[in-house]
C-alpha cells in the first residue's frame, strides 16, 4: 500500500512537474539483487538547464525517503556551467530534514541540498545511490546493509520510462543471482531488452532514446496506466502474496474486549445479515477518523491493531479495514483484510501495485466469491462499497491464497441524480420548487457537502446551485432529510424566488444553468487533441426536468431547438416542449462507463452539453 | 437586563451554530534574563463533524533553539474517558512550504494528534516554549472559526509592555500568583468568526515588549541598508528595457518564501545570497528589488506593510506587519514582495524605512480611482480594441500575453497578434479562438467574490478597496444579433450600474458602468449592494448574444 505512495513522492524530483525548462541528457538506473530479496540502486541523472524556470525548479534538489524501508546516500552532484568550469557541490552542506505532513504522519524525510547560482545553459550531474525495500523492515540507519523484505526471497521493481521532459537516453540495468527466475514485461509501449550471464549473475539492460516528454492531458487516466514502464518481479503467482498478505494481517486483527462490547452493543436485538453489515461498515467509516500514525518499522503494509485503532479513533485505509474485519468476525462473518488500488490498473505481473486496503466477506468457499466492503470512501455515504471503485483490480488475503480479481461493473442507472423544477412566472418573477433525489455518487456528494462543512455552511450547497439560475435568487425553504441517516436516499426540497427573471421577451430554461456545477467534470474537456482515453469519476445518469407555467396573455414563440447527442459510453439529450400555457424541457445525461475511449463522440455530446446552456425560450413580450 | 438578556439570547445562538467551544485559552509569559518563557493551555469542545475533521491536530511552529515541552495533552471523549495522546501523535515536523527551502529549515513544525475524538469530546493542550533571547512581539488572533468562552494573558516581569485590540473590549487587572506581580487581560465570550469570503480582518491581540517605534525603526532600517550589493552576473539575468519588465523575470527567476515578518527581518540573508539560491522571503525580495533598481539608477524605498483595518501605532511589533515592498518615488509605483506593482495601498498601512522611518496612510479614494476600460471592436473572427487602467491596473511584461490575459478575465477568448503598451494604455488586435455564440464579459478582474453575496453569512461583507469597470463593446456579425439588453441604470448609495446599448442591423454596441465604493457592508447596506453586484453580473454575463453563420 505505502510503496507506490513513496515511489511516486521520491519521483518528485526524478520527474519534475511541467514545462519546456530543461531536458535529460541521461537517465540511469542500475539495480544489483539478491537472493534475499534485498536490492541496491544506483540513480544517475544529467540535466540540462535551458531556462531561468528550469533553472529555479532545481536550485534545490530534494531527495525524499521513507527511512523505515530505504536508505538513500548522494554521492555526487556537480554543476557544469555554461563558462565550462566544474563546481562539486559540497555534500557535507547537503541537510536531512523531515517532511511536511497532512494526515499520515509517517516519517518521511528527505536530503536537501542547495545548487546555488544555476542558470540557463548549466548541466547538473548527479548520482545517488539508495537500498531497501518500499515495502520492507528498516531499522532506522544510514548504513548501507542487505535488508530482508518482508515476503523473504522475493525482489521486484517498478521503473517509469516517461518524464514530462526530454530524455536523450534512459537506461535501466538490472543485475542478480542467475538462478532467481524472473518475471519482466515492458507496458504502455515497447523496448529493447537485452540478457547476459556471467559467473552465475544475469544481466539485464533495458535502453530507450529520446524520448519524448509526457503530456498530461486533463481527465487522463493516472500516470501509471499510460506511462511506459518496465515491471521486474521474481514472484510469480498472486497466491503466494494473497497468503504473505493473510499472515502478516492477522495478528492485528484479534479483538479485544471493547470491540466485543461494542459489536454486542450495536447489533443488540438485530437479526438480519445485511442489516448487521451495514451497522458496522458504517460505524468504522463514521467515526474512526482518517490519520496515519506511525507504530512501528511495519507501518505501511501491516494493519494497526484493531484494538489501538478503535481507542484512538484513527487510522487510514488498511487500519479501518483491519477493524471492520476483526467486528464482522466478532459477528459471524468470515472477514479478510484486502489489498487494491484505487485509481490505477493493476498489471498482471506479480509485483506490489497496491494503495489502498479494504475488507471483504466471503460469500462462496467453493467458488471464491467475496463482497466488498470500503470503510474508507463510506463516511457520509450510503455505499458501503463505493460506486467509483468498479472495475478495480484487488487481492484478498486468504490463508488458501487468492487470485488476482476485478471488481463488476456499475450501473449508471442506480448512480442517479433527478432535478425537478416546478415553477410558474408571475410578472417579471419565477417561483417554485427544486426537488433533488439521488443516491450513491451524487447522494454521497451532497451529504459530504453537507455533512462536513461548518455548521454555519451546511445549507450553502443548495443556495450555490440557486444562485446559479439567477443572481438574484432567493430561498424561502429548504427541507431535506437527515443526511446522517444512512438508510434512504438523498432528498432535499428548495423553494425559492427570483425576480427580474425574464430578460426582455428572453427566457433562458432554468435548468440549462445547472450543468456548470453538475456537469462541472466533464466541461473540464478540452476541445483540444488528445492521446489518452478520459478517466471519469464514475458512471451516472442525470435527469433534470422543468415545468413552468406562463401567465394569461404570454405565451412562447420559440422553443429552444431540442439537442441529441451520443457516442459509445455517453450520451446527452435535451427536449423542449410546450402545452397550453406551461413549458417545459427535459435533460437527460449518461455515462455507462468511466472510461470514455470514443474521445470524438463523446466531445459531441460535452459540445452539446455547452450548447444546453443557452437554452432560451422566446416569448411574445419585451426586448429590444 | 435587557442587554444582558440580548448577550444571552446571541450566545445561545451561537453555541447552536458553532462547529466547537474554546472553552479556556491560556498564555503565561514570564521574563527570563534576556528572554521569555511561555506557558500555554487551551481546552476546545468539539461539537460537529466538521470540527472533528479540521481541528484535530493542533500545530506549533517553533524555531532551532526554543525549548519546547509538551505538559498535557489529552482529550476527553464523549464517555468522560480520558485518553492522552501518546508519542507516536507528537511530530516534529517542516513547515508545509518551507520544504524546498533549506536555508529556513531552522523553523519547525510540532503537530499534535488528539486521539479517541468522538463526538461531543473536549481535547486539552498545554505546552511551555523558553527563548533564550528576543522580545515578545504577537499579533494573535482574538476570533477564530470556534466560539471562544476565555481567553487570557498574564505578564511576568516585563518592564515594558504595550498592548492592544483594535475595536475590541479588553479586561486588565494587576494578578499577584505566589508572590509574583504581573497583568492579566482577559477577553470573554468572543463569538466565531467564520471563514467568509471577503470579509474584514478579523480581531486581533497585539502586544509588545519591545521599547517603542523609534528604536524598533532603527533596527529594522538597518537591515535594508547593506551596502553590497547584487554581481554583475545575477543583474544580468534581471535584464529589461522597462523598468516593469524585470518584475516578470524576476518571477521565473525566484521563489517567494512566506514567512512570519520576524524570521523574514531578522533572518535575512543578503540580496546576492538569496538570489543566488533562487528563493528569497519577502524581506530578502526587497534587498533584491534595492539592488537591481540601484543598478539602473533609481530610489527604492523600503517599506512594511500592514492590514490598515487591524493595524495599531500603539504596540511597536514587528507582527503586525504581513509583508515587505520598494517604493519607486520616480515612478509613483510600489512593488510588493510578489512582484505586483500598484499605486497605491488603500487597505494597508506602510511603514516606509528609509531615509527615516514613517507611516504613510491613503487617502479614501473615488470609487473609480481603480479601473479599467476596455474598448473592443469584436466580429466572427477579429478582435481589436484597447484597454485603459487607472489605479493599479498596471499594464506590464509581454503586452500580448498582458492582452489576452486582461480579455480572458472579461470572458473573451482571443488570439492576440499585435500589441503595445504605451503608459498605462494597452492597444491590441487579434483573432476570435472561436465562433462566440454569446459573449460572456463579467467582472472576474474585479476584487470580489461572487460567493460573498450568494451564501448566508455571519460575518458582514468587506469590500477593502473601491473599484469599477467600464466596458464598450462594439460587435459586428456576419450572423444573426438575437438580443441586445435595453439600457439599464441602477444607483444607491453603494454603487453604480449603468448600461447602454445601441442595435444596427448586424452591428451592435454596449457600454456598460459599474464602480463599487469601499466599506464595511452593514447587513442593512448588504441588500444594496447584492443589487448592484447581481445587476452587473446578470446583464454582462447573460445579455449579447449572436449566432454567427
Amino acid at each position: 500500500m505505502k510503496k507506490i505512495l513513496v515511489f511516486l513522492l521520491t519521483a518528485i524530483f526524478v520527474f519534475p512537474q511541467a514545462g519546456k525548462d530543461l531536458k535529460y541528457l541521461l537517465w540511469e538506473r542500475e539495480t544489483e539483487f539478491r537472493k534475499s530479496g534485498a536490492s541496491f540502486s544506483n540513480v544517475h541523472q544529467i540535466i540540462n538547464i535551458l531556462s531561468r524556470k528550469g533553472a529555479r525548479k532545481f536550485s534545490v534538489l530534494s531527495f525524499i525517503y521513507d527511512p523505515a524501508t530505504t536508505g538513500l546516500k548522494i554521492l555526487y552532484v556537480k554543476l557544469r556551467k555554461k563558462s565550462g568550469k566544474e563546481i562539486s557541490l559540497d555534500l557535507s552542506r547537503a541537510k536531512d530534514l523531515p517532511m511536511p505532513a497532512g494526515i499520515i504522519f509517517w516519517n518521511r524525510r528527505h536530503k536537501v541540498i542547495e545548487a546555488k547560482g544555476i542558470s540557463p545553459g548549466d548541466i547538473l550531474d548527479i548520482k545517488y545511490r539508495t537500498w531497501g525495500f518500499r515495502i520492507a523492515y528498516l531499522e532506522n540507519s544510514q548504513e548501507e546493509k542487505e535488508i530482508v523484505p518482508p515476503l523473504r526471497g522475493h525482489f521486484y521493481e517498478i521503473v517509469y520510462l516517461s518524464s514530462r521532459y526530454p530524455i536523450k537516453l534512459m537506461r535501466y540495468k538490472l543485475w542478480g543471482p542467475s538462478d532467481v527466475q524472473l518475471s519482466y514485461e515492458v507496458f504502455n509501449g515497447t523496448l529493447r531488452v537485452s540478457k547476459m550471464i556471467k559467473d552465475n549473475i544475469a544481466y539485464f539492460t533495458w535502453e530507450k532514446k529520446d524520448i519524448k516528454p509526457f503530456k498530461y492531458e486533463p481527465m487522463m487516466p493516472s500516470f501509471s496506466d499510460v506511462a511506459e514502464k518496465i515491471i521486474v518481479t521474481s514472484l510469480h503467482q498472486w497466491k503466494v502474496k494473497s497468503k504473505w498478505f493473510f499472515n502478516i494481517s492477522e495478528p492485528s486483527l484479534k479483538p479485544d474486549k471493547n470491540i466485543r462490547e461494542l459489536v454486542q452493543e450495536l447489533l443488540k436485538g438485530t437479526k438480519d445479515n445485511e442489516k448487521k453489515i451495514f451497522i458496522l461498515t458504517h460505524w468504522v467509516a463514521q467515526n474512526i477518523r482518517y490519520l496515519g500514525l506511525w507504530l512501528g518499522p511495519n507501518e505501511g503494509y501491516t494493519p494497526n491493531p484493531a484494538p489501538f485503532t478503535l481507542r484512538a479513533r484513527a487510522g487510514v485505509c488498511k487500519d479501518k479495514a483491519a477493524l471492520l474485519v476483526s467486528m464482522l468476525r466478532m459477528a459471524g462473518f468470515p472477514a479478510f483484510q484486502v489489498m487494491t488500488e484505487a485509481g490505477s490498473r493493476v498489471e498482471n505481473i506479480v509485483a506490489d501495485q497496491f494503495n489502498h486496503s479494504v475488507t471483504a466477506i466471503k460469500l462462496n468457499s467453493k467458488k471464491r466469491k467475496f463482497r466488498l466492503l470500503d470503510p474508507t470512501w463510506a463516511p457520509q455515504s450510503r455505499e458501503l462499497w463505493s460506486s467509483r471503485e468498479q472495475l478495480q483490480y484487488y487481492l484478498v488475503g486468504t490463508p488458501e491464497g487468492e487470485k488476482l480479481m476485478e471488481t463488476p461493473p456499475f450501473p449508471a442507472e442506480k448512480n442517479y441524480l433527478r432535478v425537478r423544477l416546478k415553477g410558474k412566472i408571475s410578472g417579471n418573477v419565477l417561483s417554485g420548487e427544486i426537488l433533488i433525489n439521488t443516491d450513491n455518487h451524487y447522494g454521497t456528494l451532497f451529504r459530504r457537502k453537507i455533512n462536513i462543512s461548518p455548521l454555519s455552511m451546511r445549507n450553502s450547497i443548495f443556495y450555490r446551485l440557486v444562485n446559479d439560475i439567477s443572481p438574484f435568487s432567493r430561498i424561502n425553504g429548504i427541507k431535506k432529510e437527515n443526511t446522517f441517516n444512512f438508510s434512504k436516499p438523498f432528498m432535499a426540497k428548495i423553494k425559492f424566488r427570483i425576480p427580474y427573471y425574464l430578460r426582455g421577451n428572453l427566457m433562458f430554461s432554468p435548468l440549462s444553468s445547472f450543468p456548470p456545477r453538475i456537469f462541472n467534470e466533464f466541461l473540464k474537456v478540452s476541445p483540444a487533441e488528445r492521446k489518452n482515453p478520459i478517466r471519469l469519476a464514475n458512471t451516472r445518469k442525470i435527469i433534470m426536468e422543468e415545468k413552468i407555467s406562463l401567465p394569461k396573455g404570454l405565451y412562447v414563440v420559440r422553443l429552444p431547438k431540442n439537442i441529441k447527442a451520443n457516442c459509445k459510453e455517453a450520451s446527452f439529450k435535451a427536449n423542449f416542449w410546450k402545452k397550453g400555457r406551461t413549458i417545459g424541457a427535459k435533460y437527460v445525461f449518461m455515462n455507462n462507463s468511466k472510461i470514455i475511449k470514443d474521445i470524438k463522440g463523446f466531445k459531441n455530446v460535452i459540445k452539446a452539453l455547452r450548447n444546453a446552456q443557452v437554452s432560451l425560450y422566446i416569448l411574445n413580450t419585451g426586448g429590444k | 437586563m435587557v442587554k444582558r438578556t440580548a448577550i444571552f439570547l446571541i450566545l445561545v445562538l451561537f453555541l447552536f451554530s458553532s462547529d466547537a467551544i474554546v472553552r479556556r485559552e491560556e498564555l503565561t509569559y514570564r521574563k527570563v534574563g534576556t528572554g521569555y518563557s511561555l506557558e500555554f493551555t487551551r481546552t476546545m469542545r468539539r461539537l460537529s463533524e466538521f470540527a472533528r475533521t479540521y481541528w484535530a491536530d493542533p500545530r506549533i511552529i517553533v524555531e532551532d533553539g526554543e525549548k519546547f515541552a509538551i505538559k498535557a495533552a489529552y482529550t476527553v471523549n464523549s464517555e468522560g474517558k480520558k485518553i492522552d495522546v501518546p508519542k507516536v501523535g507528537i511530530h516534529l515536523l517542516t513547515p508545509r512550504g518551507l520544504e524546498r527551502f533549506p536555508y529556513y529549515s531552522f523553523l519547525k513544525e510540532r503537530a499534535i494528534n488528539f486521539l479517541g475524538i468522538d463526538l461531543p469530546s473536549e481535547s486539552t493542550l498545554s505546552y511551555t516554549l523558553k527563548k533564550e533571547d528576543g522580545e515578545i512581539d504577537e499579533t494573535y488572533p482574538l476570533a477564530e472559526p470556534a466560539l471562544s468562552k476565555e481567553k487570557t494573558w498574564n505578564f511576568f516581569g516585563f518592564h515594558q509592555l504595550s498592548y492592544d485590540a483594535p475595536g475590541q473590549q479588553l479586561e486588565t487587572t494587576n494578578i499577584q500568583i505566589g508572590g509574583e506581580r504581573g497583568i492579566q487581560i482577559r477577553v470573554k465570550n468572543i463569538p466565531p468568526y467564520p471563514k467568509e469570503p471577503n470579509q474584514f480582518p478579523s480581531p486581533v491581540f497585539i502586544y509588545s515588549s519591545r521599547e517603542g517605534w523609534e528604536n524598533l525603526g532603527n533596527e529594522v532600517s538597518a537591515v535594508f541598508s547593506q551596502e553590497e550589493g547584487l554581481s554583475k552576473n545575477s543583474l544580468s539575468l534581471v535584464n529589461a528595457k522597462n523598468d516593469l519588465d524585470i518584475l516578470p523575470l524576476l518571477k521565473e527567476i525566484l521563489s517567494l518564501v512566506r514567512i512570519p515578518m520576524k524570521y523574514s527581518l531578522f533572518k535575512a540573508r543578503s540580496g546576492e545570497e538569496a538570489f543566488q539560491s533562487r528563493y528569497a522571503s519577502p524581506v530578502e525580495m526587497v534587498l533584491i528589488l534595492m539592488d537591481i533598481y540601484d543598478a539602473r539608477g533609481r530610489k527604492a524605498l523600503p517599506f512594511l506593510a500592514a492590514d490598515a483595518e487591524r493595524f495599531s501605532e500603539r504596540v511597536p511589533a514587528i507582527s503586525q506587519f504581513t509583508d515587505a515592498g520598494i517604493y519607486l518615488p520616480e515612478l509613483g509605483i510600489y512593488i510588493d514582495s510578489n512582484l505586483k506593482p500598484r499605486r497605491s495601498f488603500h487597505d494597508k498601512v506602510l511603514w516606509i524605512l528609509l531615509p527615516k522611518p514613517h507611516f504613510l496612510r491613503f487617502p479614501p479614494l473615488d470609487p473609480l480611482y481603480n479601473s479599467i476600460k476596455l474598448a473592443i471592436k469584436v466580429n466572427d473572427k477579429s478582435i481589436e480594441g484597447k484597454l485603459i487602467g487607472k489605479g493599479n491596473f498596471i499594464f506590464y511584461g509581454d503586452p500580448k500575453e498582458e492582452a489576452e490575459k486582461w480579455l480572458s478575465k472579461a470572458g473573451i477568448s482571443a488570439k492576440i497578434e499585435e500589441a503595445n503598451i504605451l503608459g498605462n494604455t494597452l492597444n491590441f488586435t487579434g483573432k476570435t479562438k472561436e465562433n462566440n455564440l454569446r459573449i460572456l464579459p463579467d467582472f472576474s478582474m474585479l476584487p470580489k467574490d461572487p460567493e460573498a453575496f450568494s451564501l448566508p453569512r455571519i460575518t458582514p461583507i468587506w469590500i477593502k478597496e473601491p473599484f469599477g469597470v467600464d466596458i464598450k463593446i462594439e460587435l459586428e456579425t456576419s450572423g444573426q444579433i438575437i438580443y441586445i439588453p435595453p439600457d439599464f441604470s441602477l444607483s444607491n448609495p453603494e454603487g453604480i450600474f449603468t448600461l447602454n446599448s445601441k442595435v444596427e442591423g448586424k452591428k451592435a454596441e454596449i457600454h456598460y458602468r459599474l464602480s463599487v465604493k469601499k466599506g464595511l457592508i452593514s447587513p442593512e447596506k448588504t441588500e444594496a449592494l447584492k443589487k448592484i453586484w447581481a445587476t452587473a453580473r446578470d446583464k454582462s454575463t447573460t445579455y449579447i448574444i449572436y449566432l454567427p453563420e
